[in-house]
């Protein structure tokens, strides 16, 4: 691992920062306050963006998993971790952001509507790959294991994706929809000026953390090497 | 505006309390998340240094060992 930060990284860290704090102005300033479901419609932007980083995360993690599986070269295995483990997180907050919303839209925490229920499969699916790579000690056979279940793990995900366009379901269609589903809304262009602002932030924000984070692999990397090393 | 128009008054519903909660739960998760990963790279780091300290303890030892052999083994055919 490098071990001075990179400057890029620091330049970068100070963006995130800034897009964060500019879309949270106009999430709460610029965006209008929406006609029926009030201020908790606000959540939804930040929603969206976690979701998408999720799914991003998600995506990334295939993509590392198939190189891996193509060179057999350990550094897509720690790409691939990093990937899993940003979008466990966000796509956690978008569904736990999403029931809070739900409470006063849907009247329910929680319902087991198919979009509900597959995002919700998705991220058990990928919670579970982060805590099942803990239980193999050869890094081999870890990263043969993580490329293989990425890569069938991102099934779940176009699943989630078209599950609310394809079948019946309460959850408004937000893109392409037009507003449909039990809470949804016709988005004015300062609401959709929000939601796109907040989305781009959201993928720099990931590329961010993601940089980090594959650091931060590098360097546990090194150690368990230099550990095996002196174990000798 | 009298008693009944307020009562029929159609607007968006008081909602702030599930926006605040939303947000709090947002920025309290990836914040969170940003300590989470400071905080194991701080450890990394210490303990990375920590092998490679035993690690050139480990050569300097081992380098020791070998030039004792040597010199024994020197001062045996010498003999």
């Amino acid at each position: 691992m490098e071990a001075q930060k990179p400057k890029a990284l620091t330049v970068l860290d100070i963006i995130s920062v800034l897009l964060v704090a500019a879309a949270a102005v106009m999430v709460f300033f610029y965006a209008p306050l929406e006609a029926v479901m009030g201020q908790v419609q606000r959540v939804f932007y930040f929603h969206i963006a976690n979701a998408w980083v999720g799914m991003l995360g998600f995506g990334v993690a295939a993509i590392a998993g198939i190189a891996y599986l193509r060179t057999g070269n350990l550094k897509w295995d720690v790409r691939g971790v990093a990937a899993v483990e940003i979008s466990v997180v966000f796509f956690f907050v978008a569904i736990v952001s999403g029931s809070i919303w739900a409470r006063p839209a849907w009247n329910t925490w929680w319902i087991w509507d198919v979009r509900l229920t597959s995002a919700a499969i998705a991220e058990l699916i990928f919670a579970a790959y982060l805590l099942l790579r803990q239980g193999i000690e050869d890094p081999e056979r870890r990263a043969r294991f993580g490329a293989v279940y990425t890569i069938l793990g991102f099934i779940s995900v176009p699943i989630t994706f078209v599950s609310i366009r394809l079948l019946q379901t309460i959850h408004p269609v937000v893109i392409g929809g037009g507003g449909g589903g039990e809470g949804g809304f016709a988005m004015t262009p300062p609401m959709l000026q929000t939601m796109f602002f907040s989305l781009f932030t959201f993928s720099i924000l990931f590329i961010d953390l993601y940089w980090h984070r594959v650091r931060l692999g590098n360097l546990s990397s090194k150690v368990e090497q230099l550990r095996l090393k002196l174990a000798r | 505006m009298n008693l009944f128009s307020i009562l029929l008054q159609e607007g968006p519903a008081e909602t702030t309390n599930y926006m605040i909660l939303g947000y709090t739960v947002i920025f309290g998760v990836l914040a969170i998340y940003l300590i989470s990963l400071y905080v194991r790279n701080r450890n990394l780091k210490h303990e990375a240094d920590l092998l490679e300290q035993l690690e050139q303890e480990d050569e300097a030892r081992e380098q020791a060992i070998s030039a004792g052999t040597t010199s024994t083994s020197s001062m045996q055919n010498a003999n």
